[in-house]
C-alpha cells in the first residue's frame, strides 16, 4: 500500500510540473519535500533563491555553503571543494574533439 | 498507429545520452560520498540528517544550471540536470520512508531512519559490532546513544533491522 501511495505522489508531482502549475521554486520544493521537516524545506528554499546573475561562482558557492550551515571557518574549504568538483564536472562533460 | 523502427543514428544518439546520464549519476553518487567525509559537512549532515543526499544533489544541480547552462553544450546541460533528477528521486524516496539512512549526529549519537518498524537494531561501526538494545519505532526511526565517544573523525557506520539496512561513511566532530 505504501508503494502505491508513493507512486501516486510521484505521478502527482510529475503532473503538476508538466501542467506548469508549479512554476515557482517554492511550490516545487513543497511538493517534492512534502514530508521533510520544515527546517529542511527552509534550507532548500533559501539556497534556491540565491541570486546568481553576474556573480562570481565562488561567491555563489560561499552563499550556498552558509545557507547549508557550513561553519564560517570551514567555508573556504567548502568553496574550494565545490569549485574542484565543478572543474571536474566541466572536464567530464566537455565534448570530445575530432 | 503505425510503428516506425528507429534508425542506427537515432540509436547511437540514444546510446550516448544514456551513457552520459548514467555515468553522471554514478559520478554524483561518488561525489556526494566524498563530500560527506569532509570536515565542513559535519554541520550540514547534523542539520539535514537523512535528507542530506537529496538536498545536496538538488541544490548543486540547480545552482550549476543557473551558473553554467548558457555556456554549455546540450550534453553538458543534461549532465547537470540528471543530478537534479537524482535529488528529486531521493527526496521522494526518503519522504515515503522507502530509503533507509543512517547518520552520526555527534560522536556519541547514531540516528537511523526508514528501517523496519518495531524491530531490534544491529549496529556496526568501522567493521566491529556494537552491543545495543535499541528498537526502531513505528516509523522505522531509532536514536542510539553509544556507551563511549567515537575517537576518529571519519567513521563507517552500518545499521540493520533484519531486512532493511543503511550505511554511511561520514565525518563527525
Amino acid at each position: 500500500m505504501a508503494e502505491l501511495k508513493a507512486i501516486r505522489m510521484a505521478l502527482k508531482v510529475r503532473r503538476l510540473l508538466k501542467a506548469g502549475r508549479s512554476g515557482d521554486i517554492a511550490r516545487i520544493v513543497d511538493e517534492v519535500f512534502s514530508d521533510a521537516p520544515q527546517h529542511v524545506k527552509e534550507v532548500v528554499k533559501a539556497i534556491l533563491s540565491t541570486e546568481v546573475h553576474g556573480k562570481d561562482p565562488r561567491e555563489v558557492a560561499r552563499e550556498v555553503g552558509m545557507k547549508l550551515g557550513v561553519k564560517e571557518e570551514e567555508l573556504d574549504d567548502f568553496v574550494d571543494t565545490i569549485m574542484m568538483v565543478a572543474e571536474e564536472l566541466k572536464e567530464f562533460i566537455k565534448p570530445e574533439k575530432g | 498507429m503505425q510503428l516506425r523502427p528507429v534508425n542506427m543514428q537515432q540509436l547511437q544518439t540514444y546510446g550516448m545520452a544514456i551513457g552520459i546520464e548514467g555515468a553522471s549519476m554514478a559520478a554524483y553518487e561518488y561525489g556526494i560520498s566524498y563530500l560527506k567525509k569532509r570536515k565542513f559537512m559535519a554541520g550540514v549532515v547534523k542539520t539535514l540528517k537523512n535528507w542530506t543526499d537529496a538536498v545536496l544533489a538538488l541544490v548543486i544541480s540547480v545552482i550549476s544550471y543557473a551558473l553554467l547552462a548558457n555556456t554549455l553544450p546540450e550534453q553538458g546541460v543534461r549532465a547537470i540536470r540528471v543530478l537534479g533528477s537524482w535529488g528529486v528521486k531521493e527526496a521522494i524516496l526518503v519522504g515515503f520512508r522507502y530509503r533507509p539512512a543512517v547518520v552520526l549526529t555527534s560522536k556519541k549519537v547514531v540516528e537511523a531512519f526508514n528501517l523496519d518498524p518495531d524491530k531490534s537494531v544491529e549496529l556496526w561501526i568501522d567493521g566491529s559490532k556494537v552491543d545495543v538494545t535499541a528498537k526502531t519505532d513505528s516509523k522505522g526511526y531509532v536514536k542510539i546513544e553509544l556507551a563511549s565517544e567515537l575517537t576518529a573523525d571519519v567513521h563507517k557506520v552500518l545499521v540493520h533491522t533484519g531486512f532493511k539496512s543503511a550505511y554511511t561513511e561520514q565525518y563527525i566532530e
